[in-house]
């Protein structure tokens, strides 16, 4: 081995030594990303699991701890806009919701969810926009279908 | 030989035959429970044709039957109240025949056939993914059981979002005791209590279409 060792020239060397930072600095990434998402999950679910125990003042940092870890996951904010719809606070659940539906406007779930707070609130306007969002999925159709029919028989 | 065979074409034929009967049954039985359901959801009101719900001049409004028919009864009250209707709570029984009908036009009565407090779930599932359930739901070994008691919602990450209602309503007319309005209506909304609002509001429109009274 020592011998292969000396045989190597120089170049060589170089791109052996290039190699192995590589592969560390990969090993590196790969870990830190599997942590750092780990973190985050395991930071919503405790946040979810403070907001069932009604401790909504801890779960609020435990959150707001968790959105600053992942500006781009929409969980955080999800569980936010749960938190505020328990403590009946329609303004800031509907700030979160909106907040997770910029995040991932594929959530079909954020959307339901807007669709009754806007209901709730009494806004009818966007009431209807979501829920003509959610004709589209087959899962929503009827219920939507029917709450659009509701809030205009209102006006 | 060919007696062999011609009984297997007979047979051949009558499996088709029955074949096509069992498609034929199918098809009428899922027409049907289509029609059916879909009814559920978009009924309509019956109104006794003729009947002038303008002499309504006193409502009584009964407890409405089964869970959470205390709730619908109030909030029938407190929406009619607000109508302009002048009311008889009666919510301490159920039935027409219990009640003291002196200075009562008609009665309203009915039952709630659901109050889900737990209509949807929402389900925090992998990273960027959730998803609202309203059936029976595998999650990480748990199922859930979006009815009663609601299996999975010790489930840190998972929430019951949104409450659902499904009422029959009748108004009897108490000289003649016959019913002049029926109406069936189901509703779902964040909390129990916004579904009843919107459910008992909505009955309210329907029924201002017959009594043009109501404000």
């Amino acid at each position: 081995m020592k011998n292969l060792i000396l045989e190597l020239n120089l170049s060589q060397k170089l791109r052996i030594i290039n190699c192995i930072i590589l592969f560390f600095v990969f090993i590196f990434c790969f870990f830190s990303h599997s942590a750092y998402s780990q973190d985050i999950s395991e930071k919503v679910s405790e946040g979810n699991r403070l907001i069932k125990e009604k401790k909504y003042e801890e779960a609020l940092k435990v959150l707001l701890d968790a959105r600053g870890l992942d500006v781009k996951s929409p969980h955080p904010d999800t569980s936010l806009g749960i938190l505020f719809l328990m403590k009946d606070d329609l303004a800031e659940a509907e700030k979160y919701f909106k907040s997770a539906e910029q995040k991932n406007p594929e959530l079909v779930a954020v959307k339901y969810l807007l669709a009754l707070l806007y209901e709730k609130k009494g806004d009818k306007e966007n009431s209807v926009k979501y829920w003509s969002m959610l004709l589209k999925n087959t899962d929503f159709r009827d219920t939507a279908k029917k709450h659009i029919k509701y809030l205009e028989e209102m006006k | 030989m060919n007696n062999l065979k011609i009984k297997n074409i007979y047979r051949k034929k009558e499996i088709k035959k029955l074949g096509s009967v069992l498609i034929l049954i199918f098809n009428f039985s899922f027409l049907i429970s289509n029609w059916f359901f879909s009814g559920c959801v978009t009924t309509k009101p019956v109104v006794k044709s003729g009947y002038n719900f303008s002499n309504i001049k006193k409502v009584a409004v009964l407890r409405f039957a089964g869970n959470g028919g205390v709730t619908v009864s109030n909030e029938f009250i407190s929406q009619l109240l607000a109508a302009g209707v002048n009311i008889i709570d009666r919510t301490d029984i159920e039935n027409i025949s219990n009640v003291t009908l002196s200075g009562i036009d008609v009665v309203i009565s009915g039952n709630v056939i659901e109050y889900n407090q737990s209509n949807k779930l929402l389900v925090f599932k992998d990273k960027n993914n959730l998803i609202i359930s309203d059936r029976v739901y595998p999650v990480s070994g748990t199922t859930i059981v979006p009815e009663g008691y609601v299996h999975g919602l010790n489930d840190a990450n998972i929430f019951s979002v949104s409450a659902s209602v499904s009422v029959f309503a009748k108004i009897i007319d108490v000289s003649t005791g016959e019913v002049v309005w029926s109406d069936s209506k189901s509703y779902e909304a964040l909390d129990i209590t916004t579904a009843v609002g919107q459910l008992v509001s909505s009955f309210k429109r329907g029924l201002k279409n017959s009594w043009k009274e109501l404000k």
